[in-house]
């Protein structure tokens, strides 16, 4: 058996149930017939044999016949997935196994049953507008009565065999339905459930980020590329770095700041290689700071006490009175003698020269 | 810069000094220079004297006496120390003991202190004829008759510093 191919059917199959839908078919000439055109179409198709079109009961037996290829559908989809989840559990055998698989052939003989059993359905129904003479006759039919045992497996494969003559179309009648009721029901469910809020009341996000490898995210993601597309010029160029230095608390930082220890890292034989000195010095005014120098020092002291032969103060004042009174005898003398004041010049030929 | 040196150089000397030093010194402190030399020569004698006697007392205390010498012979000796230190002062420095006290230097024709011969035969004109000075009181230019005779000068210079001979 085949993999049933849920919704991967490109054409369209003739037995689909059109549900009316506001959003409109694909297919322009679908939208021409009627839901009860389908129905009609559908039971035309299946229902040959007896063909009544005119019959009363012949819509609701549509209704029922395709209800339950539906369900028969959604059943034989669930089957089919069974029979394979238990066929891969066995060992693997040889072709015919595929012929010979009891759980497939046990599975298409319930489904077989159960198509049989929608179309007596389907006729039952059909027929209740007239009579259930047939349907009755059908059940007692007296070959269930010869060989319960041949008939039984000649029922089973009888019916397995109608399974599989009748499963793909079951199948895409199924299919096709659920490809349209399962959006119309998901969006009809988004419209009335509050999703976030939902999430937001019943999820518990932080168990959730909890488990959540940070490390493992970290390390497949690639920094250098992301800061390589990051503009950092950019970045500093909307930077405030006046506001910014302002809520620096530069006190705080220089308090830090051991001056001692920068000022001992200072090669100060280097900056006073590099200093031009003597243009220092030629800028000063050297006469000046040593008249100033001078003015403040008393030399005479200074160079008594360095020769030690100058006079002292008693020894001064004498010298100075023999002068005063060289001085006041030369000029009695002078003005005695009537004559200028004398030229006391030590060596006028000498001062001249 | 010896023209700052000496600017300042002169500060060192009370109002009035300054100006006057090298210029020729008067009568008066010449004549202070004369006693003091005088006195220190007579000192020297009496120290001499006194050594003398001391040395006679330790050779003979028990016939000690004091040196009984002629007032001739002191003066002589006196004459002579006060030659002999004049003339070693003068040559050397310029300065006499009393010369040294007042400030007061010798010079001879090249500013310099005189030669010892100047300065000898100046000394003992000046022992033997110490009347001589007083003519720098009369003369235009403070000179007395040795200054005249041997062409010396006496200036005020308080320097301690003795001229070095020019050139």
């Amino acid at each position: 058996m085949d993999r049933i191919p849920i919704g991967e059917h490109q054409e369209e199959p003739d037995n689909v149930v059109r549900l009316p839908s506001t959003s409109g078919s694909p297919d322009p000439t679908d939208e021409e017939m009627s839901y009860e055109d389908a129905l009609a179409a559908d039971a035309d198709a299946d229902f040959d044999e007896d063909e009544s079109e005119a019959a009363p009961g012949s819509q609701i037996a549509g209704l029922m016949e395709q209800g339950v290829r539906v369900g028969a559908g959604l059943f034989a989809a669930g089957a089919n997935a069974l029979a394979d989840a238990l066929r891969a559990t066995m060992p693997a055998g040889d072709d015919e196994a595929e012929h010979t698989d009891p759980a497939a052939t046990i599975a298409g003989a319930g489904l077989g049953a159960a198509v049989t059993a929608a179309e007596v359905a389907a006729g039952a129904a059909k027929q209740v507008a007239d009579t259930i003479g047939p349907a009755i006759t059908w059940l007692v039919e007296p070959r269930f009565a010869k060989d319960a045992g041949e008939m039984a497996a000649g029922a089973t494969r009888l019916l397995d065999g109608q399974w599989k003559a009748s499963q793909a179309e079951l199948v895409n009648a199924a299919s096709s339905f659920l490809q349209v009721l399962v959006p119309e029901i998901a969006e009809s469910l988004a419209d009335q459930v509050d999703l976030t809020s939902l999430v937001r009341d019943r999820v518990d996000v932080n168990a959730i980020v909890d488990d959540v490898d940070i490390e493992r995210i970290l390390e497949r993601v690639d920094l250098d590329a992301l800061v390589d597309r990051i503009d950092v010029n950019e970045i500093v160029d909307r930077v405030d770095l006046e506001r910014a230095a302002q809520r620096l608390p530069i006190d705080a930082v220089v308090d830090r700041v051991d001056v001692n220890a920068i000022v001992d890292r200072v090669d100060v034989d280097r900056i006073v290689d590099r200093t031009d000195l003597v243009g220092i010095v030629d800028r000063l005014d050297l006469t000046a700071i040593a008249h100033e120098v001078i003015e403040d020092v008393d030399l005479p002291r200074v160079i008594r006490e360095s020769s030690g032969a100058m006079a002292g103060e008693t020894v001064r004042t004498v010298r100075m009175q023999g002068m005063n009174a060289d001085q006041l005898v030369a000029r009695v003398v002078d003005s005695v003698l009537r004559r200028e004041a004398r030229d006391l010049a030590a060596h006028p030929a000498q001062d001249d020269a | 810069m010896s023209t700052t040196q000496r600017r300042h150089e002169v500060r060192v000397f009370p109002a009035g000094a300054a100006e006057r030093q090298g210029a020729r010194a008067g009568v008066a402190s010449r004549t202070v220079v004369m006693v003091i030399d005088a006195a220190y020569a007579a000192g020297l004698v009496a120290v001499g004297y006194a050594v003398w006697a001391g040395v006679r007392l330790l050779r003979g205390p028990r016939r000690f006496a004091w040196p009984e010498i002629g007032l001739e012979v002191i003066v002589t000796v006196a004459l002579l120390v006060a030659v002999s230190i004049l003339a070693s002062a003068w040559s050397s420095t310029g300065r006499s003991p009393g010369a040294r006290l007042m400030g007061l230097r010798v010079i001879g024709p090249g500013g310099t202190p005189p030669g010892f011969v100047r300065s000898l035969l100046r000394a003992l004109t000046c022992v033997m004829f110490p009347i001589g000075l007083f003519w720098s009181a009369f003369s235009a230019r403070n000179a007395s008759l040795q200054d005249l005779v041997f062409s010396t000068i006496v200036v005020y210079d308080w320097h301690e510093r003795t001229p070095a001979p020019a050139g």
